[in-house]
């Protein structure tokens, strides 16, 4: 008979202690769920007196060719933000002379660096030189989910440069102005 | 020879109110070049109540039973580079007894992982404990995606 209090005082405790023991518990939960949206933006550095000036001069002598003032410009930076909805497309920046044009017998070539500076992600490939005209021509290709850092020194450097393509149509002509167009898009 | 169950049942409740969401426009660039913001707060505050399971009668008898907060989360569509904290706002209300909550910690971020952490502690019941979520690592490298997870909330008896 003691034996049998004792095995029950025994169970009576290890009750207790597992009911106590152990902390008790209940949980509430909550769903956070975001959206990244898809972005395409793309910018010319400096972001203001931007222009860049060709000047071609007349023949110094007789049956000389005109000279062309300043034949290059690198003080140009593109900069470009791309988010894209499906990872298996990119995208290209094109680039068109619009509101103008060129004087006869000039082409303007333009070439984008490979990118430097800050940013991170699948940056594009350049193109190559690309001579500009009326109708868009990519200059950099398979642009993917990125960012190429804001300002100078940062994204794609361009070089410009004038050729004299056809010397018989050069002639004497006020200042030209014309804009450039770039648009990132789609591919 | 006796029997007694001597075994202690679940004192505490924990509800939840009110949702946490992130504003789309926040995940904006203002600038070519640049990537998304470095961090967005969640543009509302969620509540979190702790309350008896059986009112009046813990109310009366123990109206002061120490509890713990911990939080973890369970990833649906997520990232690794992705970090969310938590953080509580403000100290709730007390039921029933006047005088202010007492309620500890919380109030720095707290980050959240797949791993229940402890993140407040408080005394009796406390209700409309607000909170609100703080997501960053998020970037354009990632595309455009949707990413959900579920954040557990466990209130534990502390003994």
């Amino acid at each position: 008979m003691k034996e049998y209090i004792k095995i029950g005082f025994v169970i009576l405790g290890l009750l207790f202690i597992s009911g106590k023991a152990f902390p008790q518990w209940e949980e509430g939960e909550i769903n956070v769920s975001f959206s990244l949206p898809p972005v395409a933006l793309v910018d010319i550095e400096p972001d203001v007196n931007n222009s860049i000036h060709f000047t071609i001069l007349p023949a110094a002598e007789s049956g000389a060719s005109p000279q062309v003032k300043q034949i290059t410009d690198q003080t140009l930076w593109l900069n470009y933000s791309s988010a894209l909805a499906n990872p298996q497309n990119t995208r290209s920046i094109v680039a068109e002379i619009a509101g103008g044009g060129l004087p006869e017998g000039v082409s303007l070539n333009v070439e984008a660096s490979g990118h430097k500076g800050m940013g991170d992600g699948e940056f594009g490939q350049p193109a190559g030189k690309v001579v500009l005209g009326n109708q868009p021509m990519a200059i950099i290709t398979n642009v993917g989910n990125c960012f190429t850092g804001d300002g100078e020194g940062n994204g794609h450097q361009l070089t410009f440069s004038i050729e004299v393509a056809d010397y018989s149509k050069i002639s004497a002509a006020d200042e030209t102005s014309f804009t450039i167009l770039y648009t990132l898009s789609d591919n | 020879m006796i029997f007694a169950i001597g075994a202690a049942g679940q004192q505490l409740k924990i509800e939840l109110e009110g949702s946490a969401n992130f504003d789309n426009s926040s995940f904006s660039v203002s600038e070519a070049g640049e990537d998304f913001p470095s961090s967005i707060e969640s543009e509302t505050s969620f509540f979190i109540s702790v309350l008896y399971t059986d009112d009046n009668l813990r109310r009366n008898k123990n109206p002061n039973t120490k509890w713990n907060i911990k939080v973890f989360k369970t990833d649906l569509n997520w990232h690794n580079d992705l970090t969310l904290e938590a953080i509580r706002t403000g100290n709730g209300q007390r039921i029933g007894n006047q005088g202010n909550p007492n309620i500890h910690d919380g109030e720095a971020n707290q980050l959240i992982t797949n791993t229940p952490t402890y993140f407040f502690q408080g005394k009796g019941e406390i209700v409309h404990i607000p909170v609100s979520f703080s997501l960053s690592g998020f970037s354009l490298t990632m595309g455009a995606t949707a990413y959900e997870t579920r954040v557990v909330f466990t209130v534990y008896d502390e003994w």
